[in-house]
């Protein structure tokens, strides 16, 4: 099977392609933005939360005596997932106004308690363990052409909030004082933002998974980092790569059977390896 | 001839942080064309004092009034508070003061595209609008935010500590920019430094903060330069 078989229309797995390409595309430049402000670790985070949040709702679902995989159990989950991520958002930017002590180290205990939660919602829960299972490696085989709907809408909004608001958006991470001067409040341009990364999250983690998900918001964007001249080639490397890295993860996992999650993180470690070792050589070169 | 009226007056002011005053009773007027330079140590209240004018502090006690919109304050960070993470060039940073005055969603207009280049002009620097910021010297930076903070098309320019890392040429460069906006320009100039000998290199009208306090510097014009 060539390449350009498994980028065809016709090709049973069509609507993963495409909801993997959408995730590929999206999340580097939701990434690019928390990179910016120094909050990648909300990538990782969010994420497992969000998960958290899934695994929840399969465990509410089955302790309601309901059977697994009937009673709009993937909606529930969905609201799970958006739930917790907003909610744990909101969370965490309170205790960054309020309390003391870094911030680093709230979002790694943020991130241990949702992964043991995770756990243990799912060993209460032994008909959602195959669900949570796949969520984790990343699978987004099962996508049905109403969940990518879903996910084109919500994205394709994110997009659009990201690339309109962009000047908003930069100089507020930027240079948040004068954000203030000349917008008036910069408090708002970064609600706007971390609403839009909530959302982002949200659906992409039970669309695909926290490991996939964190891994187009991160790695795209450290490759692009390392190769851009200016914010506009920044922002639109980072899409981009996230792009190949999806079609090209795709490819890889349909040929020789992985799970697609693993596959396209590691084909995301390997660009970012090529990069600074190109680089790398670059500069010996020059010098 | 009346004076003109001032576009910030401090009178009494307290100021600081909820759980701390920094500087007391400052009694301070801004006119059109002042070129006023504050000196202090480090820590002695001057980024206190600047933050109170520009509105992201409040003043404790006494009053502070500004006869201009925020948006028309330029305000200069030292450069060392911004981020190095982000790839962005020169052109990019100065573009960013004409922001206020921008639509969302829109392109650069060429009214702004022209005011871009003339302020990259005014501060020399039109050669280096495409290198990445942040592999630009100290002095080239500082008059990088000079010029984006020019691209505001501010009434009143606020400078922290413009001066500082820069060497001696670029500091030059710097003085001799200050005086010829508020000289040729009649921008009202307010900047800080901690080294009063290169404060005085630029202008005569000097205030003095130390102990909690803000005076004008002896030997420097007598009391009020306006």
């Amino acid at each position: 099977m060539s390449f350009f078989d498994v980028l065809s229309p016709s090709f049973l797995l069509f609507p993963a392609l495409l909801g993997s390409a959408i995730l590929g595309f999206v999340c580097p430049l939701v990434g690019a933005h928390l990179m910016l402000r120094r909050r990648i670790f909300l990538g990782l985070t969010l994420p497992q939360i969000a998960a958290c949040g899934v695994a929840f709702t399969f465990w509410l679902h089955h302790a309601a005596g309901l059977t697994h995989g009937t009673g709009g159990e993937r909606l529930l989950a969905m609201a799970g997932s958006l739930v917790f991520t907003l909610a744990g958002m909101g969370m965490l930017a309170y205790l960054d106004r309020h309390a003391t002590g870094s911030p680093e180290g709230r979002l790694a205990a943020a991130y241990a308690l949702a992964s043991a939660l995770t756990l243990l919602f799912v060993v209460f829960n032994p008909a959602g363990e195959l669900e949570i299972l796949n969520l984790l490696k990343g699978e987004v085989i099962a996508l049905s052409r109403d969940e990518l709907k879903l996910l084109a809408v919500v994205y394709g909004a994110v997009y659009l909030g990201l690339v309109l608001f962009r000047r908003e958006f930069l100089l507020n991470s930027f240079d948040r004082d004068l954000s203030f001067l000349l917008t008036g409040g910069s408090g708002q341009w970064s609600f706007w933002l971390y609403v839009l990364c909530g959302f982002a999250i949200a659906i992409g983690v039970i669309m695909a998974g926290p490991l996939l998900v964190f891994g187009f918001m991160v790695l795209p964007p450290l490759v692009s980092r390392a190769l851009a001249r200016g914010m506009t080639s920044f922002f639109a490397l980072s899409s981009l790569l996230g792009l190949a890295m999806a079609l090209g993860g795709f490819y890889f996992s349909v040929r020789l059977d992985l799970p697609l999650g693993p596959t396209d993180v590691a084909l995301g470690c390997v660009l970012i390896f090529a990069t600074y070792v190109t680089q790398w050589f670059m500069r010996k070169i020059a010098a | 001839m009346a004076k003109p009226a001032p576009l910030v007056a401090l009178r009494g002011a307290g100021l600081g942080y909820e759980d701390a005053v920094i500087l007391e009773n400052v009694d301070l007027e801004l006119r059109p064309g002042n070129l006023i330079a504050i000196a202090g140590p480090n820590g002695s209240g001057k980024t206190t004092l600047f933050r109170t004018i520009l509105g992201f502090l409040p003043a404790l006690s006494g009053s502070l009034v500004r006869n201009c919109a925020l948006s028309e304050f330029g305000y200069v960070p030292q450069s060392a508070s911004l981020d190095s993470t982000f790839p962005i060039t020169a052109r990019e940073v100065v573009e960013m003061g004409g922001y206020g005055r921008l639509k969302s969603f829109r392109g650069l207009p060429s009214s702004e595209k022209r005011r871009l280049k003339d302020v990259l002009q005014q501060v020399g620097l039109s050669h280096l609008a495409d290198r990445l910021f942040f592999s630009l010297s100290g002095g080239q930076r500082q008059r990088m935010l000079i010029a984006r903070a020019l691209m505001v098309a501010p009434k009143i320019l606020i400078l922290d500590e413009p001066l500082a890392g820069c060497d001696p040429e670029s500091q030059k460069a710097i003085g001799d920019l200050l005086v010829n906006l508020s000289e040729r320009e009649n921008k009202t100039i307010f900047f800080s430094s901690h080294d009063l000998r290169m404060v005085r290199s630029v202008t005569r009208h000097v205030l003095r903060v130390d102990d909690g306090r803000v005076d004008w510097q002896e030997g420097a014009l007598a009391r009020h330069p306006w």
